[in-house]
């Protein structure tokens, strides 16, 4: 066996969410509430990623766990489940981004950000993402798929080119012009390009 | 992965990564994050309530075991559980009628009391189908009220959710008091920081309080010397002394605003303010002696 491939059966074998989707494939009621339950944080947060601020967050993430849980039957296990979801939630994002393609596309002010803090452990970081996904905001639409596509779910270029069913240099150029953007809007202005050169 | 994007070229931010730790996504209560996962276990077919064979007539069939899965149907879930409920009361109803008429027949009784009685009896015996439980479980997930929450188990993060709802409804003081609610249950905490700053903001720009919101600002500030809501909480002092009408105070506040955050996003507005302030180069000297 590849060492490449030993190490991703171990990965699988050591899943801690593979048992609870095979029993909620079987109908288990309370193996499939566990499996959301584990989920849940990790969906809102992807989903986060790809809509501008949070008002349709967790309508698109309940949307994206039914989507999981009719899924299952169809999941052969392989791969993690985490990652089998993600997959699963992009595409629930995705048909919520169609159906309201018409929707009016709102400015987002610049007013700070005062979210309740769940855990003061985690409070900076916390508050952190929240800054930085304002960030990402600021970037154009098509931009801000493929990057969080990219960057965030870890697809690669000509995944993302099917997935969305656009030519690979199109997304590459997507890719250059979203990073530019976030850069500027952190404040970097530098060019990527300008920097390379 | 593959890797033909020059990724070493763009540094991706290393606060925009994918995990199941707090944020991006805002706080979710304990309440609604239980009230969604039961939605999408009752859209999918997991209904304990119902038993597979009623979920099966009602179209609700589990799909799991199946390649295709079936589309959603919340609200016919709902409109065929009402309807078999309107059936049987209906059939109940009339079978009663039936029985009470042949025994009028058969047995006339003088007292019409006990005949309402035996009319009554089906309908205390109303199939339980019709109670409207299973609505609230397939709507999507409502935020309860802050008065209809249970109190006693509340944390700092509940009343601060709350108070975040109570400015979105423009309720400012009322909003204000639950973040006074929150510093006060636990002043070090995280979440009084931001109920600190919060309350600042909502004194300054909404209540006419800037010396209120000064003292808040200031508070949070001491608390956190460099928390994430750093930028907001010393352009708020800036804007406090506007307000106030404190100008040399405000362009000092401005002036080092801009040189330890010049990338803020506030900066510009800081920048542009400074300018605004610029001119009045021969009232300058009098803000200064004023102020000492």
């Amino acid at each position: 066996m590849l060492p490449v491939e030993s190490k991703r059966v171990s990965e699988m074998a050591n899943d801690p969410h593979r048992p609870l989707a095979e029993a909620a494939a079987r109908g288990d009621r309370k193996a499939a509430e566990a499996l959301l339950r584990a989920l849940l944080p990790r969906v809102r947060n992807l989903v986060r990623y790809f809509v501008r601020g949070d008002a349709e967050v967790d309508d698109i993430s309940q949307e994206a766990l039914v989507a999981v849980l009719r899924g299952l039957a169809g999941y052969r296990g392989e791969g993690a489940v985490q990652a089998w979801a993600d997959r699963i939630v992009v595409r629930s994002v995705f048909a919520h981004i169609r159906r309201t393609r018409v929707a009016e596309k709102r400015h987002v002010e610049y007013t700070p950000d005062l979210v309740p803090v769940s855990n003061d452990q985690n409070a900076h970081g916390f508050l952190a993402r929240r800054k930085a996904v304002r960030a990402l905001d600021e970037v154009p639409d098509d931009q801000r798929q493929v990057l969080v596509m990219h960057h965030v779910t870890g697809l690669g270029v000509r995944e993302i080119a099917e997935e969305l069913a656009i030519p690979f240099e199109t997304v590459r150029s997507r890719l250059r012009l979203g990073m530019a953007r976030l850069r500027s809007v952190l404040g970097d202005d530098e060019e990527p390009e300008a920097r390379s050169s | 992965m593959t890797g033909e994007y020059p990724r070493q070229r763009t540094p991706w931010p290393r606060e925009l990564v994918l995990d199941d730790q707090p944020g991006p996504a805002a706080h979710i209560t304990r309440a609604k994050s239980e009230s969604l996962i039961a939605g999408a276990l009752l859209a999918a077919g997991f209904d304990e309530s119902a038993p597979p064979q009623l979920a099966e007539a009602l179209g609700t069939e589990r799909h799991l075991d199946t390649e295709r899965p079936a589309p959603p149907r919340r609200r016919g879930w709902l409109f065929q559980v009402a309807a078999v409920g309107a059936l049987c009361f209906v059939g109940m109803g009339s079978a009663s009628a039936a029985v009470m008429l042949w025994k009028r027949m058969v047995e006339p009784t003088p007292a019409a009391a006990p005949i309402v009685e035996k009319v009554r009896k089906p309908r205390r015996e109303q199939p339980v189908v019709v109670e409207p439980a299973p609505v609230e479980a397939v709507a999507p997930p409502v935020e309860v009220a802050p008065a209809e929450r249970p109190r006693a188990s509340r944390a700092p993060e509940d009343y601060l959710d709350d108070a975040n709802g109570l400015r979105a409804k423009k309720r400012w003081r009322e909003a204000d008091k639950l973040y006074a609610r929150v510093i006060s249950t636990a002043p070090r905490s995280s979440s009084a920081y931001v109920a600190r700053v919060a309350s600042a903001s909502v004194r300054l720009e909404h209540l006419r309080d800037p010396r209120g919101a000064l003292a808040r600002y200031r508070a949070a500030l001491e608390q956190s010397p460099r928390g994430p809501l750093l930028e907001e909480i010393r352009f708020g002092i800036a804007e406090s002394y506007r307000a106030l009408g404190q100008r040399a105070e405000e362009r000092r506040a401005l002036e080092s605003f801009v040189h330890d955050l010049p990338s803020s996003g506030l900066a510009k507005r800081a920048r542009a303010r400074l300018e605004e302030l610029a001119p009045r180069q021969g009232a300058r000297v009098d803000e200064e002696l004023e102020s000492k």
